[in-house]
């Protein structure tokens, strides 16, 4: 394969799939992204997602309790499933890319401060984490679901969508512009560089 | 134009995690990326025994998942189950014809077609099947793209569950089939991930003659000025 860089976009010859990227990755753009996401991830946890008020008697959900709902009725898999998907993994996705992101950032500029080279430690299994963690996070299924759940309790109660609902749908937003602005074969370009000697 | 080479012909293969191309040793030992230190493997490990294994468990899983209640509500009428497809029915009757079908899609016909087209997929590359490459490639991808909305109904039944819990006018709790809803939803996410879709291609023949629209689109991105 030639370099690709001046290429538009080479196709594997087989079955027509986009093949490798030069995409480049703005290390700023990650880290106000993942901030952004940090702040909804919290809301979207703390505040609650929607409130139901059924003949008077009034209840409310967050992502959690909807897992520990679960819990308690005996369904102990299925509230880890949840639990796991919709809070744990998109945490981690954060905290894995922010480390990278941040760490990236910082190595180079010591890089320039001081000709030295410098290795990010644990970047090949926190790299593997973040793209695992990006594959099985589902919020926007969830948010999809908050959805039907609200459609279908609204027919015998009256609800009401709260910020933290609000939350989740901007965090599915930056998760999707976030997934668009990172490539691990980028990182990966870039950590190599700041390892090699100048 | 020269014919295409397959990276296994040539004793590399690509990591997974951070895309390095290295030289793997023909034998089924494990070799550490020398970038990432992932394990490298040309194919995935034991990808059709493993797929296999994922698709007949979910087969099992998948009737109970749609014949038991999914979720059942207590009234001070009584009891009311309900399966997945009444609920579907719910919604519909309801007007949200939209969210019906939505429904239907990713709880009932998602997983229906990803047991199916996963199993097609692993019996054509068990008979070694040469026709239609490039369109079983795409229905792989389709099928890996998709699943994950199967997910849906858990987080439904998880919402409804917490916002429905008032023992003295109406109460939700999930029922029989929710875990072997759950179960089929990972089972069949983790058989499309064990799947190696390049085991397709391994059957063919080199060079393959047959995908000229996307050789058009590598000779011009190799020859931007038109040689070639």
């Amino acid at each position: 394969m030639p370099d690709q860089g001046a290429a538009a976009r080479i196709s594997c010859w087989r079955c027509g799939a986009p093949l490798g990227s030069h995409h480049k990755n703005r290390l700023d753009r990650i880290l106000a992204l993942v901030l952004a996401s940090a702040v909804l991830w919290l809301i979207g946890n703390f505040a609650p997602l929607v409130r139901v008020n059924l003949q008077g008697d009034t209840v409310s959900t967050t992502l959690a309790g909807s897992a520990l709902a679960l819990w308690r009725s005996g369904m102990e898999p299925i509230a880890a499933l949840v639990l796991v998907t919709a809070v744990v993994l998109p945490a981690l996705y954060l905290g894995t890319l922010a480390y990278l992101a941040a760490g990236l950032l910082w190595i180079e500029r010591e890089g320039r401060a001081e000709g030295r080279t410098r290795h990010l430690p644990y970047a090949g299994p926190l790299l593997r984490a973040a793209q695992h963690a990006q594959a099985w996070s589902m919020l926007e299924v969830f948010l999809v679901g908050a959805l039907v759940a609200v459609v279908r309790l609204e027919r015998v109660a009256v609800v009401d969508v709260r910020s933290g609902l609000w939350a989740i749908a901007g965090l599915v937003v930056a998760f999707s512009t976030l997934a668009g602005s990172w490539h691990p074969v980028g990182l990966w370009a870039r950590l190599d560089r700041a390892a090699k000697a100048q | 134009m020269t014919t295409p080479i397959s990276a296994r012909e040539l004793g590399l293969a690509r990591c997974h995690a951070c895309e390095l191309v290295s030289q793997v040793s023909a034998g089924p030992a494990h070799a550490a990326c020398p970038r990432c230190g992932t394990i490298i493997q040309s194919r995935k490990a034991e990808s059709l025994a493993r797929t296999s294994a994922y698709l007949i468990a979910a087969y099992v899983l998948y009737i109970p998942a749609n014949v038991l209640p999914i979720m059942r509500t207590h009234t001070l009428f009584g009891l009311q189950n309900d399966t997945i497809f009444s609920g579907i029915v719910y919604l519909w009757n309801g007007g949200s014809y939209g969210l019906a079908v939505i429904v239907c899609l990713a709880s009932i016909v998602v997983p229906l077609v990803k047991l199916v087209v996963l199993t097609a997929l692993v019996i054509s590359v068990r008979l070694k099947a040469l026709g239609a490459l490039t369109y079983r490639t795409r229905l792989y991808r389709a099928v890996d793209f998709i699943g994950r909305w199967s997910m849906l109904d858990v987080y439904v039944l998880a919402l409804l569950t917490s916002l429905v819990q008032t023992p003295a006018v109406a109460e939700i709790r999930p029922g029989p089939a929710a875990i072997a809803f759950a179960s089929v939803v990972v089972l069949t996410l983790l058989a499309s991930r064990s799947f190696d879709v390049r085991l397709l291609w391994d059957a063919a023949p080199a060079p393959v003659g047959e995908p000229a629209r996307s050789e058009q689109r590598l000779a011009s991105s190799l020859y931007p000025e038109g040689r070639g």
